[in-house]
């Protein structure tokens, strides 16, 4: 399978007062044809911030890509000009936000805001688009679609306004779709809903799905391949297998370990001790440094690269192979 | 897990109600429109054993945060009645529930908008014992500090503000402020579901070391259920006002009787392949409160009904062992 999108030692960050302080810091992981990713980690590791960066939003929130490149069909995005953004933007890249009650506009019918986002990438008359409206409200799942056009987003509930959302974001059959954190507002029946509706999409339009998520339990159930962010770094990439069943990286472990003990039934949960280092406040060598079990000599100095084990699995730890070797 | 009849109750509740009126305007009424009422929590029974943790799940508006907040009377119920140790608080005057709540604490939500923002670690700390007039300042500081140390927190850091804490350091010192009149029954409104997955299990474990250490009693409130399965020993489900299922935690989900709770335990997305079960994907969405369904409030989407949903609503019935459910298939 061909790439579809490559991030390449992606570095984002913002200006302060002493200089510039780096969120990502070498970002890299590629999205193939029809596949699912899932990108998983803590608040504040920069999952929300590769989404932006992908669709050229970190202007908007006062972010400057540092460094690195994001290739999509060989060009690179971060160079692209405005004009051209709108080509890719909602047409062949777009993205759906995890609060659906703030990302529509509430003074605008349901029909009015897909016919909007129809005709601004298509030619198409507005009778048409409203046709075509229709059928994207039939496909994920709205009832009595027609009556639904005519709607404001509060006459309807959490879970159809992400349905809507949902009908815009392929309303041009995207190539990739970006979800970030698409459930996380909604409750669990409808979150089951929704990511239903977004695995079986991505199969009758092969697109690609970018998925970030805090939830394992979610990537367990709808991602073909994961990679775990922590502090502004991708530490593991695997299959969501390989992931599952033998994860690597000490901190997808604590993670898993932390996880998987709420499921059982166990007197005290893990938990992995300390807490995430804030940007700006990030120290020489590995991220994971204090929290690690198994850090020692060259953990705190060094950084460990990002590196292939195991054939399509990369990982970045010095110490992977001790740790592969520890039963979780 | 002790049994049944070993334990002792602590609170009772018994056909709690809470009804918001709903007012439609002048134009509204040229409408056609008409006053309703939304029945957030309808005849609501359960009790709460002494030691114990009970849940309360559900989706939300499903009325389990209206039902943690009226037992406290933090909102008035609008019917019912609420023992605590054998006396019904709803009678109380005022004065009598400032005592009372002594005994009865909660801890909410959301850490960043439940503590003053202008008020020192200390200060918020310690307003309980000011308002309830407990020790002299002194003795209040050093309570303060003993508390900042039980739930993990230094007390060096007593004179910050909440802004310069994380998350979950917040939810700590609301859990301190809760304790701070040694109470009896705690209950914990969503306490971790703000939380990062790392961070909500340091709490859950404070939780549970409290609980064993001052002899506390839950009432959690959550729609998480594998914190849920964790932490509690008994679980209600509720759905639209109503509690649908009620008992022990591994009773509840090793047999699920409710098509609801079924539904719901399916739904959750997990890890483990053993757990994972057979999804039953509920169609349609939760009817609004205003103007719940006839019958069982279940019928629209429960995959299994039959015709006696729709006409009669079913009544909590004992199926053996200290579970309850209420639903017709059984």
């Amino acid at each position: 399978m061909s790439a579809l999108l490559d991030v390449r030692d992606l570095r984002v960050g913002y200006y302060n007062n002493e200089g510039i302080t780096e969120v990502l810091r070498g970002v890299n992981f590629s999205v193939r044809k029809g596949e699912s990713l899932g990108i998983v980690g803590e608040s504040g590791c920069g999952k929300s911030m590769t989404s932006m960066a992908i669709m050229g939003l970190l202007k908007n929130k006062g972010l400057v890509a540092f460094g690195g490149e994001i290739l999509w069909e060989g060009k690179n995005l971060l160079q692209l000009k405005k004009k051209d953004w709108r080509q890719l933007r909602g047409n062949k890249i777009s993205m759906i936000f995890q609060e659906p009650m703030t990302a529509l506009n509430p003074l605008l019918t349901i029909g009015r805001q897909i016919t909007e986002q129809i005709r601004a990438h298509q030619s198409v008359r507005k009778k048409e688009a409203e046709k075509l409206a229709v059928e994207l409200l039939q496909m994920v799942g709205i009832p009595s679609p027609e009556q639904r056009m005519r709607n404001y987003p509060h006459e309807m509930s959490g879970g159809m306004r992400q349905r809507v959302m949902i009908a815009m974001a392929i309303s041009c059959q995207p190539q990739l779709l970006i979800a970030d954190e698409p459930t996380t507002a909604l409750d669990v029946t409808i979150q089951a809903q929704i990511l239903e509706l977004l695995s079986s999409l991505r199969e009758k339009l092969n697109m690609s799905l970018i998925l970030i998520t805090h939830d394992l339990g979610v990537v367990a159930n709808h991602c073909q391949r994961v990679i775990v962010m922590y502090a502004g770094k991708v530490v593991e990439e695997a299959s969501k297998d390989e992931l599952f069943n033998n994860p690597i990286h000490p901190y997808t472990k604590g993670l898993l370990k932390s996880v998987t003990s709420l499921e059982k039934k166990v007197d005290r949960i893990y938990s992995i001790p300390g807490r995430v280092p804030l940007p700006g406040d990030i120290k020489e060598g590995c991220v994971f440094q204090d929290r690690c079990p198994l850090a020692e000599g060259r953990c705190y100095t060094q950084e460990p690269p990002f590196v292939h084990v195991e054939g399509a699995r990369k990982v970045s730890c010095w110490k992977y192979k001790e740790s592969s070797e520890e039963v979780l | 897990m002790q049994s049944l009849q070993k334990k002792e109750s602590l609170m009772e509740i018994k056909r709690l109600r809470k009804y918001y009126p709903i007012k439609k305007n002048f134009f509204q009424k040229l409408k056609g429109e008409k006053n309703g009422i939304i029945k957030a929590v309808d005849d609501v029974n359960f009790t709460i054993y002494r030691g114990e943790t009970l849940a309360l799940v559900g989706e939300s508006g499903c009325g389990k945060s209206t039902t943690g907040r009226s037992i406290l009377r933090l909102i008035e119920p609008t019917n019912g009645e609420v023992y605590f140790e054998g006396k019904n608080i709803l009678k109380y005057s005022e004065e009598e529930l400032k005592m009372a709540r002594r005994e009865m604490q909660i801890v909410f939500q959301d850490p960043h908008a439940s503590l003053h923002p202008r008020m020192t670690v200390e200060e918020i700390i310690m307003e309980p014992l000011t308002i309830h007039r407990i020790g002299k300042l002194s003795e209040r500081k050093k309570k303060v500090e003993e508390l900042m140390e039980t739930v993990g927190l230094s007390p060096k850091m007593k004179d910050r503000y909440p802004h310069e804490f994380s998350g979950g350091q917040r939810q700590r010192i609301g859990i301190a402020k809760a304790l701070a009149l040694n109470p009896k029954l705690v209950i914990c409104d969503e306490p971790v579901s703000a939380l990062d997955v790392s961070v909500q299990a340091q709490v859950i474990n404070l939780l549970k070391d409290l609980q064993q250490k001052y002899s506390l009693t839950y009432l959690f409130i959550s729609h998480d259920l594998s914190v849920v399965k964790h932490i509690s020993d008994r679980v209600g489900v509720m759905y639209l006002g109503k509690l649908v299922e009620i008992a022990h935690t591994s009773e509840l989900f090793e047999r699920p009787s409710h098509p609801y709770t079924q539904a719901l335990l399916s739904a959750r997305p997990v890890i483990n392949k053993e757990e994972r079960r057979e999804r039953i994907v509920l169609e349609g969405e939760l009817p609004s409160p205003l103007n719940p369904p006839r019958g069982c409030r279940f019928h629209t989407r429960c995959p299994f009904k039959i015709a006696k949903c729709e006409e009669e609503e079913p009544v909590m019935k004992d199926i053996g062992g200290g579970h309850y459910l209420a639903c017709h298939l059984n």
